[in-house]
């Protein structure tokens, strides 16, 4: 397997190399905190669940393997925590009342990022804001693989092998996955784009 | 190439996962046929809603957040339990090796199996692991990591190992 840079990076880390695990985090910061805000819904939550991500990249460093891709480590361990932070709060359902979106204040808080602000007229802005509600509340009703899936393949451009890596299951599993957690996401946007 | 055959590769197509020779003639049935043109559009136009639907950006501190926690990691962590599974790594090897060096050259006397065993009971004994619940949650979050990697085709220590077996 020829090695990428990340794996490179990784190598470093695990010898104890903290400006490799910067440069690796200041990456993957992004795609691992949507991963985890689309399993939470929380966005302050899900900032300190990705960092908590990457402290326990940095704990597990010595188990890291370079025949293993680095995203699809990275991946498996933000998701294992996630899904272990979604089982914690079905057993203490008071955690996991939804707070309301906020914008940044004490500076430890993510704020939204919206694709080319500023190119559309009030309508139109209006329209797609509409249109990115019914993507959130679609992606939120999938299963948690499916959406898994769709946000590796939107986030990373994952590779079906690596993903499946992560969902543990096989290959055509995977695709039948991606496969219905599209067709879902095309029924429930069809009124939608169509208008 | 039937309608069926071809969506069927709609979603290697949208990720870019077929070779462009199998894309071309996808992209020219897709010219020639209005109910795969149809379908594709409603594939085609959800994947860009979601892939241009708004993202949280990470505050700009989330990496010196998470390397104050490394920092804090470190600080809490005594260097033998973060160390604990390079040690139990080495630990059967080495033990093993300097057996067979006391078998091999005489010095195995009759009391030494129960020095080895409070040795290896003291070492248990004196990694707080079971009492420590961050690792109990770290090794249930990374217990299925080692699958993602087969297992290196060659390692120095088993090699070593079986060429003291097979001496
Ligand atoms: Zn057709």
């Amino acid at each position: 397997m020829a090695f990428d840079p990340d794996t490179e990076l990784m190598l470093k880390v695990r010898r104890d190399d903290r400006a490799a695990f910067e440069t690796l985090v200041v990456k993957y910061q992004r795609p691992v905190l949507n991963m985890i805000y689309r399993s939470i819904s929380d966005p302050t939550e899900a900032e300190d669940l990705s960092q908590n991500v990457f402290v326990q990249v940095w704990k597990s460093r010595g188990r890291y393997k370079p025949s293993a891709k680095f995203s699809t480590w990275l991946f498996t361990i933000a998701r294992n925590m996630c899904l272990n932070e979604v089982r914690r709060r079905a057993r203490h359902p008071a955690d996991s009342l939804d707070k309301p979106l906020t914008d940044a204040t004490d500076g430890n808080e993510s704020v939204w990022q919206v694709p080319d602000p500023g190119a559309k007229s009030p309508v139109e802005n209006a329209l797609s804001a509409e249109l990115h509600r019914r993507v959130d509340a679609a992606l939120a009703a999938l299963p948690e693989d499916q959406r898994t899936a769709l946000l590796l393949l939107r986030h990373h451009h994952m590779p079906y092998e690596e993903i499946a890596k992560v969902l543990r299951c096989s290959l055509s599993a995977t695709k039948s996955i991606i496969h219905r957690a599209r067709a879902t996401l095309r029924d429930q946007l069809k009124p939608y784009l169509q208008s | 190439m039937n309608c069926t055959q071809f969506q069927a590769e709609f979603d290697r197509l949208l990720d870019g996962q077929l070779d462009a020779r199998t894309s071309e003639s996808l992209r020219a049935h897709l010219a020639n046929c209005p109910d795969c043109a149809a379908a594709w559009g409603g594939y085609e136009g959800a994947w860009a809603a979601f892939a241009s639907a708004p993202e949280l950006e990470p505050s700009s501190n989330f990496a010196a957040r998470v390397m104050s926690g490394i920092e804090r990691v470190e600080r809490e962590l005594p260097a033998r339990v973060w160390s604990f599974p390079r040690l139990a790594r080495w630990f059967a090897p080495v033990t093993a090796a300097l057996a067979l060096f006391a078998a091999a050259t005489g010095i195995w006397t009759h009391y030494e199996s129960d020095a080895d065993q409070t040795a290896s009971q003291e070492l248990v004994v004196n990694l707080p692991v079971v009492q420590h619940l961050d690792l109990l949650n770290d090794l249930d979050i990374i217990a299925n990591l080692d699958r993602l990697a087969p297992p290196p085709e060659h390692d120095p220590i088993e090699e070593m190992m079986s060429a003291l077996w097979n001496s």
